[in-house]
C-alpha cells in the first residue's frame, strides 16, 4: 500500500516534471531508421510490462531484442534496472550501474533511474545519495548540454523530498533546478513554488530562522511580481499576507490584500474569461483569509466580558466576514477554499446566533445550488478515479451540509470511493448507515438510499469482486424490502450464483422470490431457474413440482412445450420411464394436433420443430426401456422400433441421429434379427462416420445396451470387442473402458484399460501420452475400486515415475496415498508398516502442493482422515474430519460431495468420541448450505442425536487419548 | 391571364416529372477518371489481357481506358445481388452460384469484389477455409492491401489459418505489424498471438496479446479480445497476474461482449 502510494506520488512527480520542463524525451519516430524504431518499441513494450507487474515477460522480451540488437545494450539498461528492482534485486540493479561507462549521460540517467527505483521501493537515504552524487558534480551549475537533464532530475528530487517531508532538501533541490537556468516561463513558475516552499518553513521556524525564509520569500515575491499580472502575481499576494499574518500583523495582512486588490481583480476578470479558470483565481484564498481574521477577532471580541459594548461592531465585523465566506462559497465554489468556507460561515452563523446576534444564514435554496456544484466537483474525483481527493470533498459536504437534498446519494458515492479505494470496513460502515436510517424511512428517502447502496454493488461488480457485491446486496435485500428493485436484486444475486455453479446458494434465492413475490413477473423465471438448480444438483424430484408450476404459469406457446420437455427429461433422468413417456407423447400430440395453438411466427416454429425432434426420439427411448408387464416388451419394442424410423425418415441429420440408428440396430439385435441389426450398423457408418457409434458399432450397441438397462448382455458384447482386439484403436478401447467403470463394471473396465496400454505401446512417446496416461490413471482406479491395492500401487508407482508432473498428478497421488494406507493397515511388520503409511502422507503431501481449488482442498483433508483411520489414529482422523465440517463451504456445488463423504465417514466417529458440537455444527452447515441434499433426514438425526448427547454427557474437550483435537 | 399561363406551367411539369418518374431509368455507368473527368458509359467491358477498360459512350464512342487512369467505377449494383444476399441467412448453398455468376460477369467492375466478399464469408461459415481464402485472394488482385477493410483483412487471416497455410499467413501478418494502420497491426498481432497459441506457444501468444494492451492502448477496438485472452492463457499457467488483467478489463471495458464472457464465466 505504501509503496503504491509511493508509486502513484513518483507518477505525478514525472507528469509534473514533464508539465513543468515541458518536453518529451522520445524522439519522433520520422528520425530514426526502422531498426531503431523496433528497439524502441520493444523497449516501451518491456517497460510496460515492468509497470504492469509482467517483470519476468519483460526480461524474456529484453533478452531476445540483444541476442537479435546487441548494440541495444546501453538503451536496454534501463529497463533491465526495471526488472531487477521490480523484483526486488537491488544489489544486481547496481552491479549493473557500476559496469556502464563513467561519465556519460547514459550512465548518468541509469543511475538516476536506480534512484528513482529505490525511491520507489521506499529506499529514500539510497535515492538520495544517488541524487547528491549527480548534483555534486556540477557545484556551480550544470553544463549546457545536460542542462534539461540536470534541470528535470532537480524538479523530480524535489517533488521526492517534499512528499517525504525534507522540506529543507526540497529547497535545496529547488536551488539546483534554478542553476539549469530553465526557460523564463519555467523560471517563474519555479521561484514561485520556492517562495511557497520558504513561506511553510518560516511557519514552521522562529526567530531569525523564520525571518531569514520570510526575508528570501519576499524578495522571490518582488522578483516576480515585476514579471508581470499574472496568477503567480496573485498567489504572491497571498504569501505576502499570510507571511503578515504568521507575524501577527492582522491588519498588516489586511493592507496587504488590500493594496494589491485592483490587480487581484484584473487576474480574477482575465480568469473569468477561460473556462473553469475561477478555480484557481487567488482572490479565493484571499477572502477566504480575510473572512478567517474577521472570524477570529469576532470570536476573540465575543469572549471578552464587555461584548455588550462592542455589540453593534460585532453585528458589522460579523456581516464581513459571513460575506467573504459566502463570496468564495458562491463565486468561488469550484476552488479547494469553497468547502471550508461553507463550513466555517455556518459555524459562525449558527455560534452567532446562539449568543443572541441575529444575523442571517445562507439560504436554503443558495445553498443547495452551492452544494450542487460542490457534488459535481466530487463526482468529477471520483470519475477521474482519485478516490481519497473525493471522499475528503464528500466528507466535508456532508459534515457541513449533512441534510441537503443529495446528501443519501453523494453518501452512496463516497461508499463507491471506498470501494475503489478497497476500504471494505469503510464501505460496509456507509452501507449500514443507508440502511438502518433510511430502510423505513419516507418512500423517497428509501428509495434512494435502497439505490446508492446498489450504486456500491455495481462498483464491487464492475472491480470483478462478486463476493463483496453479493454481501452489499444481501445488505439491500435485509433493508430495503420494499425497494422498487427488491425482487429484481435477489433474482440477480440467484443468476450470478447460478452462473458460478453455486446452485444451492441460488436456489435459496430463488425460492426467496417464490415465496415472497409470487405476483411479481420474475416469479415464473424463478419457478423455471428454481428447477434448473435441483436439476443441476441432481434433485430432480424437486424440480418436478415446480416444472408442473412454471407450465400451468405459461401462456400456451413454444416455452410452454420446451418446459413440458424438461418435465419429460427430469422424469427420464429419474427412470420414471412411463410419465417421461407420456410427457413426450403429449409434446408430439400438441405439436402435431395443435401446432398453430403453440406458436406461428418463424421463430415459434423453429423452436417447435427442435422440440418435436428431442421428443420424438426420447419417446423411442422411453419405449425401449420399459420391461413390464413383460408382456408387453415386444409390442413396446415394436413401437420404439418403429418411432425411431419414423424419427430418422423425418430428421436424417439430426444431432441425435446416430443415437437412434444406434438404438434400432440394438432393438433388432434384442430381437433376434441380426440381419437388419447389421443392416442398420452399416447405414450408420454411412450416415454418421464422425460419429464415435459409426467408429466402433460393438461400442455403439454395448453402450446402447446399458442405456436401456440390459447390463449383462451389454458386457457380453464389450468383451467380445476384446476377442477382436486388432480391429479396434488404442482409443477405442480407452473410451469403452471410461464407460464401462462408469457404469461400475469394474473388472471388466480393467481389461479394456490393459488392453488400451498394450495397443498404444508400439507407437512413439509423442502418440502414446494421451492414450498412456489416462488408461494408467482409469488402470489404477479399476483396480481400486476391484480391492486390488498392491496392484493399483505398482500402476501408479509406473505412471508417475514416467511423468511426475502431469495433468494426473494429483488424482493419481491420492489414489497411491490410499494405496500404501490400505497395504500398510494389513502389513504385520511395524517397520514396514510405519514406512507404507509414512509414503502415504508424503503422497498426499505432494497432491497438496499443486491443489489450489476447494474441492481438491476438501478431498485431500478427507483422504488424509482415512489413511489416519486405517493408522488407527483416531484423534488425527477426528482433526481432518472436522476442519472439513467447519472450514468448507457445503454449498460449493463442488464441495458439496465431499463434504457429504466427511459427514458419513466422520460423524460415527466424531459422535464415538464425544465430539458433539463438531457434530451439531457440521450439521447445522450442511442442513443450511444443502436443504435439499442428499443426507438431509441423516443429517438431521445426526444433529438430535448430538444434541441429546451434549445434554447427557459431558463435552469432549480432548480428543480420544487426551491430546487436543487437532484442526480447531 | 397570367394565372391560366401559371397553371397550364404547372400542369406541363407535373406531366414531365411523371414521366421522369414512369419511364424506367437508363442504367447509365459512370467511369471517374483519375484526372477528374467522367464518362457517362452505356456499356463498360473489362480486358483482362490489355488491362484495360472498354468504354462505350452514350454516343456510342468505343473507348480504351487503361486501368492506371480510372479512378472508380460507379456502377448499377446487379439486381441478384440482392436476392443471394437475402438467400445467405436462409439458403446459403443457392447463393453460391449466383454470387459466382456475379463475379465472371462484374470482372474488375466493382460487384465483382462484392460477391467475393459474401463468397468468402458464406465458405467460412460452412467450414470451407480454403475456398473462402481463395475467394479472399480473388478479391485482393484488384484492390491494394491498404485500402482492403479490416474486416475483410481478417476474415482472410482466418480463412487461412483455417486453410493451414501458415507460412502465407506468417507473412502477410507481419506486414501488417510492419506497415500497417495501428488498428490493423492490433489486429494483426491478436491473430499472431492465437496462432502462437494453437501452436501451444503459451509465453509467446501472451507477448503477443500484451503487446497490444501495452503499445496500442489507444486501439481500444482491440483491448477487450487481447485482455481476455492473455488472462484465459495465464489463468492456463496458473499465474495469478490474469485477475490484474481480468480486472482492467472488466472495469475499463464493461460494456464489450468479452467482459461479458468473463461476468459469465465468473
Amino acid at each position: 500500500m505504501h509503496n503504491r502510494m509511493i508509486g502513484v506520488c513518483l507518477a505525478f512527480c514525472m507528469t509534473a516534471a514533464v508539465q513543468v520542463f515541458g518536453q518529451e524525451t522520445a524522439a519522433p519516430a520520422s528520425n530514426l531508421s526502422p531498426e531503431e524504431v523496433l528497439i524502441r518499441d520493444e523497449l516501451k513494450f518491456a517497460t510496460g510490462l515492468v509497470s504492469m507487474n509482467f517483470p519476468d515477460y519483460a526480461d524474456k522480451v529484453v533478452e531476445a531484442l540483444l541476442r537479435k540488437y546487441p548494440q541495444a545494450k546501453p538503451q536496454a539498461a534501463a529497463v533491465k534496472i526495471k526488472v531487477l528492482t521490480s523484483r526486488g534485486k537491488f544489489d544486481e540493479a547496481e552491479a549493473l550501474v557500476k559496469g556502464m561507462p563513467a561519465g556519460t549521460l547514459d550512465t548518468q540517467a541509469m543511475r538516476l533511474a536506480l534512484a528513482d527505483d529505490f525511491y520507489l521501493w521506499g529506499q529514500m537515504p539510497k535515492a538520495k545519495e544517488y541524487y547528491e552524487l549527480f548534483f555534486r558534480q556540477y557545484p556551480s551549475g550544470p553544463p549546457k548540454e545536460i542542462a534539461s537533464f540536470y534541470g528535470e532530475s532537480a524538479y523530480r528530487y524535489a517533488q521526492m523530498l517534499m512528499f517525504a517531508g525534507d522540506l529543507a532538501g526540497a529547497l535545496q533541490a529547488y536551488r539546483y533546478v534554478l542553476l539549469s537556468k530553465p526557460p523564463a516561463g519555467i523560471e517563474r513558475t519555479i521561484l514561485t513554488e520556492m517562495a511557497e516552499l520558504l513561506l511553510k518553513l518560516g511557519e514552521k521556524a522562529s526567530g531569525d530562522a523564520r525571518k531569514k525564509y520570510f526575508e528570501e520569500a519576499k524578495q522571490i515575491c518582488t522578483k516576480i511580481q515585476w514579471g508581470g499580472t499574472d496568477v503567480a502575481f496573485g498567489k504572491t499576494v497571498v504569501m505576502l499576507a499570510h507571511m503578515e499574518q504568521i507575524n501577527g500583523n492582522v491588519a498588516g495582512a489586511r493592507k496587504a490584500i488590500n493594496d494589491y486588490l485592483p490587480m487581484l481583480k484584473e487576474i480574477d476578470d482575465m480568469l473569468k474569461e477561460t473556462p473553469d479558470g475561477l478555480r484557481f483565481s487567488p482572490m479565493a484564498e484571499c477572502r477566504y483569509m480575510l473572512g478567517v481574521m474577521a472570524e477570529d477577532e469576532i470570536r476573540a471580541v465575543v469572549g471578552r466580558a464587555d461584548a455588550k459594548v462592542d455589540r453593534a461592531r460585532i453585528v458589522d465585523m460579523a456581516k464581513q466576514a459571513l460575506s467573504h465566506y459566502r463570496t468564495v462559497l458562491i463565486r468561488y465554489s469550484a476552488s479547494s477554499w469553497a468547502s471550508e468556507a461553507g463550513r466555517r460561515d455556518d459555524a459562525l452563523a449558527t455560534w452567532l446566533s446562539g449568543k443572541g446576534f441575529a444575523v442571517s444564514k445562507l439560504p436554503r435554496e443558495e445553498l443547495a445550488k452551492v452544494v450542487g456544484k460542490l457534488l459535481i466537483e466530487a463526482k468529477t474525483l471520483y470519475q477521474q478515479q482519485d478516490y481519497k481527493s473525493a471522499i475528503s470533498k464528500y466528507r466535508v459536504i456532508l459534515n457541513t451540509f449533512p441534510g441537503i437534498p443529495g446528501a443519501i446519494g453523494a453518501m452512496g458515492e463516497m461508499g463507491r470511493c471506498y470501494a475503489g479505494l478497497r476500504d471494505t470496513l469503510s464501505v460496509k460502515a456507509i452501507s449500514g448507515f443507508l440502511g438502518e436510517r433510511y430502510g423505513r424511512g419516507a418512500t423517497n428517502e428509501m428509495e434512494e438510499a435502497g439505490s446508492a447502496l446498489l450504486s456500491i454493488a455495481a462498483e464491487y461488480e464492475a472491480m470483478g469482486d462478486t463476493v463483496l457485491a453479493g454481501e452489499i446486496n444481501a445488505a439491500f435485500s435485509r433493508y430495503f424490502p420494499k425497494h422498487r428493485k427488491a425482487v429484481v436484486v435477489v433474482f440477480r444475486d440467484a443468476e450470478a450464483r447460478m452462473r458460478a455453479e453455486n446452485y444451492a446458494e441460488a436456489l435459496a434465492c430463488f425460492n426467496r422470490i417464490i415465496e415472497r413475490f409470487p405476483t411479481d413477473r420474475l416469479y415464473v423465471d424463478a419457478l423455471s431457474r428454481a428447477a434448473y438448480c435441483h436439476a443441476m444438483m441432481g434433485a430432480h424430484s424437486n424440480a418436478v413440482p415446480l416444472l408442473l408450476k412454471y407450465i400451468d404459469s405459461l401462456a400456451t406457446g413454444p416455452e410452454q412445450i420446451a418446459a413440458r420437455l424438461r418435465l419429460a427429461d427430469s422424469y427420464r433422468v429419474m427412470e420414471e420411464t412411463v410419465p417421461a413417456l407420456n410427457e413426450y407423447v403429449r409434446v408430439i400430440k400438441n405439436l402435431t394436433e395443435e401446432a398453430a395453438k403453440f406458436g406461428t411466427s418463424a421463430d415459434d416454429t423453429a423452436k417447435n420443430a427442435k422440440s418435436m425432434e428431442r421428443a420424438m426420439f426420447w419417446r423411442s427411448v422411453c419405449y425401449s426401456r420399459l420391461k413390464k408387464p413383460e408382456d408387453q416388451v415386444p409390442m413396446y419394442q415394436a413401437k420404439a422400433i418403429e418411432g425411431f424410423t419414423a424419427f430418422l425418415a423425418k430428421y436424417p441429420k439430426s444431432e441425435h441421429g446416430a443415437s437412434a440408428l444406434s438404438g434400432l440396430g440394438t432393438l433388432y439385435f434384442l430381437q433376434k434379427n441380426p440381419k437388419e441389426a447389421e443392416k442398420v450398423f452399416m447405414r450408420l457408418e454411412k450416415e454418421f462416420p464422425d460419429s464415435e457409434q459409426a467408429k466402433n458399432a460393438k461400442y455403439a450397441l454395448g453402450t446402447s445396451l446399458v442405456s436401456i438397462g440390459r447390463m449383462d448382455e451389454a458386457v457380453k458384447v464389450f468383451e467380445s470387442m476384446l476377442e477382436l482386439a486388432d480391429k479396434f484403436a488404442p482409443a477405442q478401447f480407452l473410451q469403452a473402458a471410461h464407460y464401462l467403470f462408469g457404469e461400475d463394471q469394474f473388472e471388466t473396465a480393467g481389461k479394456f484399460y490393459q488392453q488400451a496400454i498394450k495397443g498404444i505401446e508400439p507407437r512413439p512417446a509423442a502418440e502414446q501420452r494421451p492414450i498412456w496416461e489416462p488408461a494408467m490413471v482409469g488402470l489404477a482406479k479399476s483396480q481400486a475400486a476391484s480391492g486390488k491395492w498392491a496392484e493399483a500401487v505398482k500402476t501408479l508407482e509406473v505412471l508417475l515415475g514416467k511423468y511426475p508432473n502431469t495433468g494426473f498428478t494429483v488424482e493419481a497421488n491420492f489414489m497411491l496415498a490410499r494405496g500404501y494406507a490400505e497395504q500398510a493397515a494389513k502389513e504385520a511388520d511395524a517397520g514396514k508398516r510405519r514406512a507404507m503409511f509414512n509414503k502415504a502422507i508424503g503422497a498426499i503431501n505432494t497432491a497438496r502442493k499443486f491443489i489450489k481449488e476447494p474441492d481438491l482442498r476438501t478431498r485431500a483433508d478427507f483422504e488424509t482422515a482415512q489413511i489416519e483411520l486405517l493408522m488407527g489414529d483416531k484423534a488425527a482422523a477426528q482433526a481432518s474430519f472436522v476442519r472439513i465440517l467447519l472450514l468448507t463451504d457445503p454449498s460449493n456445488v463442488k464441495v458439496a460431495p465431499w463434504y457429504e463423504k466427511a459427514l458419513e465417514g466422520g460423524v460415527p466417529l466424531l459422535m464415538e468420541l464425544k465430539a458433539f458440537s463438531d457434530v451439531v455444527d457440521g450439521c447445522q452447515a450442511y442442513l443450511r448450505a444443502c436443504p435439499q441434499g442428499r443426507l438431509v433426514d441423516k443429517a438431521r438425526k445426526w444433529r438430535d442425536q448430538a444434541k441429546t448427547g451434549m445434554i447427557t454427557n459431558q463435552p469432549a474437550a480432548t480428543g480420544a487419548e487426551g491430546k487436543p483435537a487437532a484442526g480447531k | 391571364m397570367n394565372n391560366r399561363m401559371d397553371w397550364a406551367r404547372c400542369v406541363v411539369g407535373g406531366m414531365l416529372v411523371l414521366c421522369a418518374t414512369g419511364l424506367p431509368a437508363m442504367a447509365l455507368d459512370v467511369v471517374q477518371l483519375e484526372n477528374g473527368n467522367r464518362i457517362q458509359a452505356k456499356e463498360i467491358l473489362w480486358r483482362e489481357s490489355e488491362q484495360l477498360y472498354r468504354v462505350t459512350t452514350i454516343d456510342e464512342v468505343v473507348m480504351p481506358i487503361p486501368k492506371a487512369q480510372v479512378a472508380r467505377l460507379d456502377i448499377a449494383k446487379p439486381p441478384e445481388l440482392d436476392k443471394a444476399v437475402a438467400m445467405i441467412a436462409t439458403k446459403p448453398a443457392g447463393a453460391i452460384p449466383i454470387l459466382e455468376d456475379i463475379v465472371v460477369k462484374y470482372r474488375m467492375k466493382v460487384w465483382d469484389n462484392e460477391a467475393l466478399k459474401l463468397l468468402a464469408q458464406i465458405h467460412m461459415a460452412a467450414n470451407e477455409p480454403k475456398k473462402a481464402a481463395d475467394c479472399l485472394e480473388n478479391f485482393m488482385k484488384s484492390v491494394s492491401k491498404a485500402d482492403v477493410p479490416a474486416e475483410v483483412m481478417m476474415l482472410y487471416w482466418k480463412s487461412l489459418q483455417g486453410a493451414g497455410r501458415a507460412a502465407v499467413l506468417k507473412k502477410e501478418l507481419d506486414d501488417v505489424v510492419a506497415a500497417g494502420s495501428r488498428e490493423m497491426a492490433a489486429a494483426a498481432m491478436v491473430m499472431r498471438g492465437n496462432i502462437n497459441r494453437e501452436a501451444g506457444q503459451k509465453e509467446a501468444a501472451v507477448l503477443d496479446y500484451l503487446r497490444v494492451v501495452i503499445l496500442f492502448e489507444n486501439v481500444r477496438s482491440m483491448q477487450p479480445e487481447a485482455l481476455f485472452k492473455a488472462a484465459e492463457i495465464l489463468d492456463e499457467l496458473r499465474d495469478a497476474r490474469a485477475d490484474e488483467l481480468k480486472k482492467k478489463l472488466t472495469q475499463e471495458y464493461k460494456d464489450s461482449e468479452y467482459a461479458a464472457k468473463l461476468s459469465g464465466k465468473i
